[in-house]
């Protein structure tokens, strides 16, 4: 029983303090790397390829962006423009923590025709307390002859602990 | 179970984030001060005016658009979108923060040679020191992701990477100690080990795979402290937890081997009861028991565990030891039943094992697996974290948890969950380029038969419009400055206009009568009223006059923006007609074929690596558990003969 429970133990004791060894393919590897390196290329020239049958020079963009590091939670956003509903998007808890991080999330892309526009943004969010409440803005900016760039910034209003919102505009 | 555990996938506060405050800070003021000098951009005081859309504010938009991207776990689509406005000249090798972005981004795709000729470019230039420190760990990263581990070494531990954010210095330390611990250089490991925080996550993998090297490298004693210094780290999430019963069945397992029974027992009754490594910890506490010849305190111990799940290992073995123990306690039928009873489970298993051969074998096996991945995630990026495939209830799965575990084969299975994203992206694309040449096609036409048309009709409202806008500001410059009531039409409103228009006519055809009629008489009275609403009025009507000339001019004005605006619309549409868009859409199309199949042939060889592992993990089983049922029927034959012969003496005596 002796050299049994020494060969259970040796089989425990090598399962907790070896690991496996790994199989690899130098040339699959190689391949795999080639393969990758032209489906960058292939996915960067038809994006191009289709932004330019898609939007001409004068295309339209609206980002929503955030405070970095805001304690308030952002849930959705909702635009319409001149009363036509454009875009709406739920961020996900990892997406929200993307636009703390500093990123700007493109919620509309499209052609515009030129002249006064109003654009209405509804936001629903929770509060540091967790309490939800929806807000809404709207702003009025005139598409020019270039491309048209809007930012809308959810800032945080320390006094009531709910966003605010301002915008940014650019014009070509 | 790894002797090296790996440091969860984390995600590391990306150096190009550092890079960009300072950009946005630069961008926001460079873009005030051009767009409005008056107006300052301090947080939130933004500019009212819009700015002008300059190379500077596309890469804000470019670069923080792929920020979004990298963060929502959509990596491949971060750089697809550098890559994109790397060709459309907004990015470029001056652009350090989208470089070192790129960078990173060639790493975590796999693409090593790509990176490190970025970080060489950077390396090369004249950074920021901190930039520069983070570009080196960078380059580090990449050699000890190759196995250049000296080169990494080298690297981390040189002045190179001072100065580092606190964050990325624990990750540096971190890669560091796990270097010299595989050098078994543990005194210069554990210098690295004091440089990452206490009670994080990272330190205790870290810690842990610290103390069993030097298990391992026959340092014992201070390898159980180190693994006790996880140990008695404070409760916390699952993986801390589980972490922590890997380091008590560690330490209970080293001090079993060396014969040191009670602290063996100490440390294992640590491991939780409902813990993934209860199995083990309960056969190894009735095997401290045993080796002290304490068989009834081991036998509860290894019936709870014939209990459990006997595709697990250590329920295998407590199958054999729990009728050893009724052996050594005499008990010979208990012994008996329970070898009869390890012979009917292991030969089950061995059928499972036969049955989970057959199924690993069977061409859609992968597809099983990928299943898991595309229903846990509708992320299809195909740098997207890869779903828990392990969660399949095939009868294979408790064979192969430990392969699962292992860090190559997770590689390995992302890298076939890699292609095969790919390779849906490639079948989405062959899908699409068919209808943007149609849409092409349908443009084209549409333009070709529109465009003469529309040429001459906005020429044609060009003239109007500047007409128009002539027209209204020769009224705006003829406006009298002073009311005069000489002109009373010119003073008066809509509605006063009409009727003294009206008035007007009756007071022509009244003309001829005497001036002493009551019908001349009257219209003069109704004429001398209109006279004096309109003079009341004047002030307020004039005002108005402005106004709606100054609204005219803006109309005017957004009618020349709109025109403007048609006119780049049709120098667009002249400019598309005569490219060559139709031609580059048609090239790329035999591109994505060519692709599409050399990917299902990568995807095969791979996927044919990966289903070798696994049946050699099941042959493995298969051995093992035949072995075992080999052992269980010796061992009832030697109960049945003991029995037998002592029944014999008794008869005999």
């Amino acid at each position: 029983m002796k050299t049994s429970s020494k060969i259970v133990l040796v089989g425990l004791c090598t399962a907790l303090l070896t690991g496996p060894l790994a199989a690899s393919d130098e040339g699959l590897s190689r391949q795999i790397h080639n393969l990758k390196q032209n489906v960058l290329d292939l996915n960067r020239d038809l994006s191009l390829l289709e932004r330019e049958l898609l939007y001409p020079s004068s295309e339209s963009a609206i980002f929503v962006s955030v405070d970095v590091g805001t304690p308030i939670r952002l849930v959705d956003v909702n635009l319409t423009l001149n009363g036509k509903h454009v875009g709406y998007h739920f961020y996900s808890e990892q997406e929200f923590t993307a636009l703390t991080n500093g990123g700007i999330h493109r919620i509309f892309h499209g052609n515009l025709p030129s002249g006064r526009h109003t654009l209405e943004a509804t936001v629903t969010g929770y509060d540091p307390q967790g309490k939800d409440y929806q807000k809404t803005t709207s702003h009025t900016f005139i598409k020019q002859a270039g491309r048209k760039m809007l930012e809308l910034r959810v800032v945080d209003d320390l006094s009531t602990m709910q966003h605010r919102f301002e915008f940014r505009e650019w014009n070509e | 179970m790894n002797a090296r555990v790996e440091t969860p996938m984390r995600r590391w506060q990306p150096s190009w984030t550092r890079a960009l405050k300072p950009l946005a800070i630069t961008l926001a003021s460079s873009i005030s001060l051009s767009a409005a000098a008056s107006l300052l951009v301090i947080g939130d005081d933004l500019p009212v005016e819009p700015m002008p859309l300059d190379i500077e504010s596309q890469r804000y938009l470019a670069f923080n658009e792929a920020t979004f991207a990298f963060y929502s776990d959509k990596q491949f689509e971060a750089i697809s979108q550098l890559l994109a406005n790397q060709k459309r000249g907004l990015f470029n090798n001056d652009t350090e923060y989208a470089e070192l972005m790129l960078g990173e981004l060639y790493v975590n795709f796999g693409l090593a040679e790509q990176a490190e000729e970025i970080f060489n470019r950077l390396l090369k230039k004249d950074i920021l020191a901190q930039l520069r420190a983070e570009t080196w760990l960078h380059k580090a990263a990449l050699n000890y992701r190759r196995g250049q581990l000296n080169e990494a070494a080298e690297v981390l531990a040189s002045k190179r990477t001072d100065g580092l954010p606190a964050e990325k210095n624990a990750r540096r330390h971190l890669m560091l100690a796990n270097i010299r611990i595989g050098q078994e250089e543990f005194g210069e490991a554990l210098a690295s080990l004091h440089a990452i925080p206490a009670g994080t996550r990272e330190g205790a993998y870290a810690t842990y795979n610290m103390g069993v090297a030097m298990i391992r490298a026959d340092h014992i004693d201070d390898g159980v402290r180190m693994l006790s210094g996880v140990l008695n780290l404070p409760p916390g999430d699952e993986e801390n937890n589980a972490l922590k019963d890997r380091a008590a069945l560690a330490i209970g397992l080293t001090h079993l081997k060396r014969e040191q029974i009670e602290q063996a027992r100490a440390a294992l009754i640590r491991v939780r009861a409902d813990g993934p490594f209860s199995n083990e910890a309960l056969l190894a506490l009735g095997l401290s028991n045993f080796k002290r010849k304490e068989y009834r305190r081991a036998l509860p111990l290894w019936l709870e565990l014939v209990r459990r799940n006997p595709s697990h290992q250590s329920v295998q073995e407590a199958l054999l030891l729990a009728p050893r123990a009724y052996e050594e306690l005499g008990a010979m039928p208990q012994a008996l039943a329970g070898y009869r009873f390890a012979t009917e489970t292991l030969r089950d298993e061995l059928r499972q094992v036969e049955l989970a051969i057959r199924n690993v074998d069977e061409m859609n096996w992968l597809d099983r697996l990928k299943s898991h991945d595309k229903a846990g995630s509708m992320n299809r990026d195909p740098m997207a974290t890869t779903g828990n495939y392990s969660a399949d209830a095939g009868p294979e799965m408790p064979y192969l948890y430990r392969l699962f575990a292992s860090h190559d084969f997770a590689e390995q299975f992302r890298q076939y969950m890699e292609l095969d994203r790919i390779h849906s992206l490639l079948r989405d694309w062959q899908q699409s380029v068919p209808a943007m040449e149609q849409a092409w096609s349908n443009q084209l036409t549409k333009l070709q038969a529109n465009l003469p048309n529309v040429r001459a009709r906005l020429v044609a409202v060009k003239k109007q419009q500047q007409e128009a806008g002539a027209e209204t500001a020769d009224i705006q410059v003829n406006m009298p400055r002073k009311l005069d009531m000489t002109r009373p039409q010119d003073l008066a409103d809509f509605e006063q206009l009409v009727r003294w228009e009206i008035i007007s006519e009756f007071d022509r055809q009244t003309r001829n009568q005497p001036a002493s009629s009551s019908q001349r008489e009257r219209v003069r009275r109704v004429k001398g009223v209109l006279l004096y609403n309109i003079a009341s009025n004047a002030p307020q009507n004039r005002q108005q006059q402005h106004n709606d000339i100054t609204t005219a001019l803006e109309d005017i004005d957004i009618v020349g923006l709109r025109i403007a605006a048609a006119e780049q619309l049709v120098r667009d549409a002249s400019l598309h007609i005569r490219s060559d868009l139709g031609n580059r859409l048609n090239s790329r199309r035999q591109d994505i074929d060519r692709m599409i199949s050399d990917t299902e042939k990568l995807m095969a060889q791979l996927g044919q690596l990966l289903r070798n592992d696994a049946l050699q993990v099941l042959a493995e089983n298969r051995i093992q558990l035949g072995e075992q049922l080999a052992e269980a029927h010796l061992a009832m034959a030697r109960v049945q003969d003991a029995s037998f012969s002592e029944r014999l003496q008794e008869k005999g005596q």
